[in-house]
């Protein structure tokens, strides 16, 4: 059998080259993606998730089971609908709402943003993303026609029994009301149905601040990136990313 | 046996919702609230050049710039000699990649007793109890989301 020669036993300058050659394919696989942590917080992929129709972080789907059984016990039929959703479904959503107002509708780039931006989140915005948040209903209940509608959580609505039941024990379990009821709160409007656990999207969000929006837009493909100037990107930060209930910042 | 998929006009849904939806009822009866709109599409199945499905997507009526983005299902139908063909199943199929490239967050619809089976295997969820719609008979509520 051939002997492998150790590193020791090259010259000088091969040593070099060899460790430059190890240096260049590190650094070429690390910008080629973005890390693990990243890849995390703009849903692409590398998550760890659990549950059949909607899916969540393991250790939120385990916190969002026990939430579950605690308010069968008291005759609440809580149900998460929506969880994890993936960057290229918010980018498939996003590039072709672009293409119909800017090309077919004939709005300017700025003002096909602003339309998008009322309904819908900047691809890698969005906290679905992060497979920490949930959307519940109350599933034992009969409705008729939109299920996440704010009506349907008020104290009278078919879904109040859930929202008094959640605003009395959700914290317990970790999950808190991101977008409160608060008249002074900018960003997307109040979501009585939007729950993040608390223990995990909170350092997240801390990491996520770090990230640089208009890098990645760019990076990422998102369509009319180059009309997002440094203060709209601010403002929506500020706003939608974190005009937030404070509990959760 | 090819089933196409085309985009048609509310009038012609009535060749197969009357005979479906609405039999020995007028066939003024075919019409349904919100066909008309803009936002609103319909699918027929083909099966060579006739006409054997139809299904609609209709914005709903209460839902707000406020609110998730959702769709109702309506006036699915498929002739009764063509059925157990995959047809249905092509319908929705169909329906679902389109509301997928919108911002749609989910879908929703009545659908009638006999039929929730069929919806379930297509990852459907029913609601609450069962209802009377005159003069129609039982429905279920169904939903869908697309995550």
């Amino acid at each position: 059998m051939k002997k492998i020669a150790p590193l020791f036993c090259y010259s000088k300058y091969q040593r070099l080259i060899v460790c430059l050659a190890a240096f260049v394919l590190w650094s070429c696989h690390h910008n080629a993606q973005p890390s693990t942590s990243t890849s995390h917080l703009l849903g692409k992929g590398n998550l760890e998730l659990a549950g059949t129709t909607f899916q969540l972080q393991k250790e939120v789907y385990e916190a969002y089971l026990k939430m579950k059984s605690a308010a069968e016990e008291d005759g609440i039929e809580l149900l998460g609908v929506s969880g994890y959703r993936s960057f290229e479904r918010q980018k498939q959503i996003w590039n072709r709402k672009y293409t119909q107002f800017t090309q077919v509708e004939g709005l300017t780039p700025e003002k096909a943003i602003d339309k998008i931006i009322t309904y819908s989140t900047i691809p890698g915005t969005s906290r679905h993303h992060w497979g920490t948040d949930l959307d519940v209903i109350d599933n034992g209940v009969s409705v008729t026609g939109s299920l996440l509608d704010p009506k349907k959580y008020e104290e009278k609505g078919p879904f109040g029994a859930l929202k008094k039941w959640m605003d009395e024990h959700a914290n317990a379990f970790g999950f808190y009301l991101v977008y409160t009821q608060n008249p002074s709160r900018k960003g997307f409007y109040y979501e009585p149905w939007h729950y993040t656990y608390r223990p995990l999207s909170q350092p997240m969000l801390k990491e996520y601040m770090k990230l640089h929006f208009r890098e990645i837009f760019k990076n990422e493909n998102v369509l009319g990136y180059e009309y997002m100037s440094d203060a709209f990107i601010e403002k929506y930060i500020q706003e939608n990313i974190l005009d937030i209930n404070p509990l959760v910042k | 046996m090819k089933i196409r998929i085309a985009i048609i006009t509310a009038l012609e849904t009535h060749k197969v919702r009357h005979p479906v939806l609405r039999k020995g009822r007028p066939l003024a009866s075919c019409a349904m609230d919100g066909d008309n709109k803009k936002s609103t599409v319909h699918w027929g199945a083909y099966l060579e050049h006739t006409l054997v499905g139809v299904v609609s997507l209709l914005s709903t009526p209460e839902h707000l710039d406020t609110q998730p983005n959702c769709k109702q299902i309506r006036g699915m139908a498929v002739l009764k000699n063509y059925r157990n063909k995959g047809i249905g199943k092509a319908l929705i199929l169909c329906l679902e990649n389109h509301a997928q490239k919108t911002t749609t967050a989910y879908l929703w619809m009545n659908a009638r007793k006999r039929s929730i089976a069929f919806y379930e295997d297509l990852g459907y969820c029913k609601k609450g109890s069962f209802f009377e719609i005159e003069p129609i008979g039982t429905h279920g509520y169904l939903y869908k989301f697309l995550n």
